[in-house]
């Protein structure tokens, strides 16, 4: 009795997650193009993403900047885990704390603070700003996931590779890299969705040269919802899954 | 290479962290081919020599020598000395080929050379056919021994052993330690052990340092620390000893007339007092012999073999059985509480004493040790 009551419930809050995503993708099949009524099923709106040259770019540009975005923020967020880890220097605490401070700060604060600082430096918004912004968005998701792994290992591993001979490079070849790698790219993938979804950032740091998948989006839905969004937002969706997927398998292996 | 020259040599060493003294004016020779035990409370410094030696650490003064060359400065991946930890330290992510494989993959050896020293060194702990297994699907036992497989694959002068067992239950724990003895004893390599555990020690080792807030309080065989401690912290460290405040009333060559607790009697010691030094008397348990007062009234044949002119009187408190001996509490007259251990009589399995039975309590002369007062 109380496992079906649980197993109820637990199907509730599955209902609650995800029934708009199922909606969504399920009317992205849908024949008709105005109407909420189903008027048989179709691929012809994945069809017409494909002809739609500006959200295909827009597309490309967003995969991209995810891309770049996750690579750079890996590899800086790697380092800053490193250093963090190895090394007591003084300012050691308040860069920790203050990876937590652009964590919990709300994206348009982030987002504002940034036009400012490209508009005094006057740099024009776009490709580079757009990236900027995007790693400093994605670095300390990074450097908290890599460090919390490495805070994981028996600190005597790296004494016994030296112990065993092991100089500096072959340390960080043979022990370093290959224990904190899971970590890294599980890094990658969360950088990756963390940068192919965000709006508001991404709103006050580009400009009209680049332009990214979910401000298209945005500036499309305000003229009225196209059934082209719904596939595009199927297929994202599709790919966002695959990436946390990944992280978290990557996370869950044993270090 | 010289045989009697140290294979490790700390002079004068000292280290300092944060301003408080971890070692404090060390020297020690280790001699080739010995299996050395550091024993000591955590936080002696025991564990900062053993990483001194390996050179995870650099002395704030004096210097490390292995094999006569000055290495005080010498990195760890540089010393042909290896070391098994205390976590074991194995590398997670690969599997116990590799694990054991690492110090001569660093040392650039051929592959087919490799593999033969691996299952070599894996037959030698008991673990052939295990190449494949990842290190963290093994038991705490096996781990140990991929650990000390991956140091001595690299015959090293000097294996570094830091409380290598702690983590093991009792019964693996007593097995690793014949299985470590022989293994020692086999390969004639130097073995320096670090531990906090007497029995350890003491079962283990050819030579024991008794260690004590960063500095040596003794050196010597187990037979030697256990019977002639030398001061009072190494007494009351390795085993159970009674302790009982004496006077010397006079010194003759190697002896000494001395009053404990109203026996006036003459005891061996190689210390020299003026009449009238507070010394103190130390006795095991083990080397106590308790009769009642009553028996000895009683048999005359007791009487004999019992000195009964050295004895002290006292009061049975309580007997604590303790398996295959008992431990017998006797207040003595003059107040001091001492332990005696007995057997059980061979044809009487109960205990002999009753709490409130009058005794004497005896020991053979020479099984003293007395020293200086201490406070």
């Amino acid at each position: 009795m109380i496992r079906t009551v649980r197993r109820i419930y637990a199907f509730l809050i599955y209902v609650f997650l995800y029934l708009p995503l199922v909606v969504m993708i399920v009317y992205s099949f849908n024949a008709s193009k105005f109407s909420m009524a189903w008027k048989g099923a179709t691929l012809d709106w994945y069809v017409k993403l494909l002809g739609n040259t500006g959200l295909m770019q827009a597309a490309w540009h967003s995969l991209l900047i995810a891309a770049l975005a996750a690579t750079c923020s890996s590899l800086l967020g790697a380092l800053i885990a490193m250093a963090l880890h190895r090394w007591r220097f003084p300012s050691r605490k308040v860069i920790h704390s203050s990876l937590f401070v652009m964590m919990m700060s709300p994206d348009i604060v982030i987002g504002i603070s940034l036009l400012v600082l490209f508009m005094a430096l006057s740099l024009p918004l776009g490709f580079w700003t757009l990236l900027m912004a995007h790693v400093t968005l994605c670095v300390p998701f990074v450097v908290i996931t890599v460090h919390a792994r490495m805070l994981g290992f028996d600190p005597h591993v790296v004494e016994a590779a030296r112990d065993l001979g092991a100089g500096d490079y072959e340390v960080f070849r043979y022990i370093v890299l290959p224990m904190t790698f899971p970590a890294v790219l599980a890094g990658w993938f969360m950088s990756f969705t963390l940068s192919i979804d965000d709006v508001i950032i991404s709103f006050f740091t580009t400009g009209p040269t680049f332009e990214v998948l979910p401000l298209r989006i945005y500036s499309m839905v305000r003229l009225g919802l196209k059934p082209e969004v719904n596939a595009l937002c199927a297929l994202m969706i599709g790919i966002t899954a695959v990436a946390v997927f990944f992280s978290q398998r990557l996370l869950k292996e044993k270090p | 290479m010289n045989d009697s020259l140290p294979v490790i040599q700390l002079h004068t060493v000292s280290k300092v962290y944060d301003g408080q003294w971890a070692l404090r004016d060390v020297s020690l020779n280790v001699r080739r081919g010995e299996f050395l035990t550091i024993l000591g409370p955590s936080g002696c410094g025991k564990t900062t020599i053993l990483r001194l030696i390996a050179g995870f650490e650099t002395p704030s003064a004096g210097t490390v020598s292995i094999d006569g060359h000055d290495v005080t400065a010498l990195a760890p991946e540089h010393r042909n000395i290896n070391t098994v930890f205390q976590s074991y330290a194995l590398f997670p992510h690969m599997n116990v080929f590799e694990n054991v494989a690492f110090g001569l993959r660093m040392k650039q050896r051929p592959k087919e050379e490799i593999r033969r020293e691996v299952s070599e060194a894996l037959r030698m702990v008991q673990l052939e056919g295990f190449e494949n297994r990842m290190v963290t699907k093994l038991s705490g036992g096996q781990q140990q021994r991929v650990a000390i497989a991956r140091a001595l694959i690299n015959r090293p002068l000097v294996l570094l052993l830091d409380e290598p067992l702690s983590a093991l239950d009792y019964r693996l724990r007593k097995q690793m330690q014949l299985d470590l003895k022989h293994l020692q004893r086999k390969l004639g390599i130097t073995f320096i052990l670090v531990t906090h555990d007497q029995e350890e020690a003491f079962s283990m080792s050819d030579r024991v340092v008794v260690m004590n807030n960063g500095q040596i309080e003794q050196m010597g065989t187990p037979t030697s620390i256990y019977e002639e401690p030398q001061n009072l912290y190494v007494a009351r460290f390795v085993g159970e000893i009674n302790i009982l405040e004496a006077k010397v009333v006079e010194q003759s060559e190697g002896r000494a007339r001395v009053q404990v607790q109203g026996l006036d009697a003459f005891m061996r010691t190689k210390h020299v007092f003026a009449p009238g030094d507070k010394v103190h008397i130390l006795l095991r348990p083990e080397d106590l012999r308790v009769e009642t007062l009553k028996d000895l009234a009683e048999d005359p044949d007791l009487e004999d073999t019992f000195s009964r002119e050295r004895s002290l009187t006292g009061t049975v408190e309580e007997t604590i059985y303790k398996g295959a001996t008992y431990d017998v509490a006797v207040r003595l007259d003059q107040g001091t509480l001492v332990m005696a251990t007995e057997f059980f009589n061979e044809d009487d399995e109960t205990v002999y004493f009753r709490a409130g039975d009058r005794v004497a309590v005896s020991w053979v002369e020479g099984w003293e040790v007395v020293l200086p007062y201490e406070n």
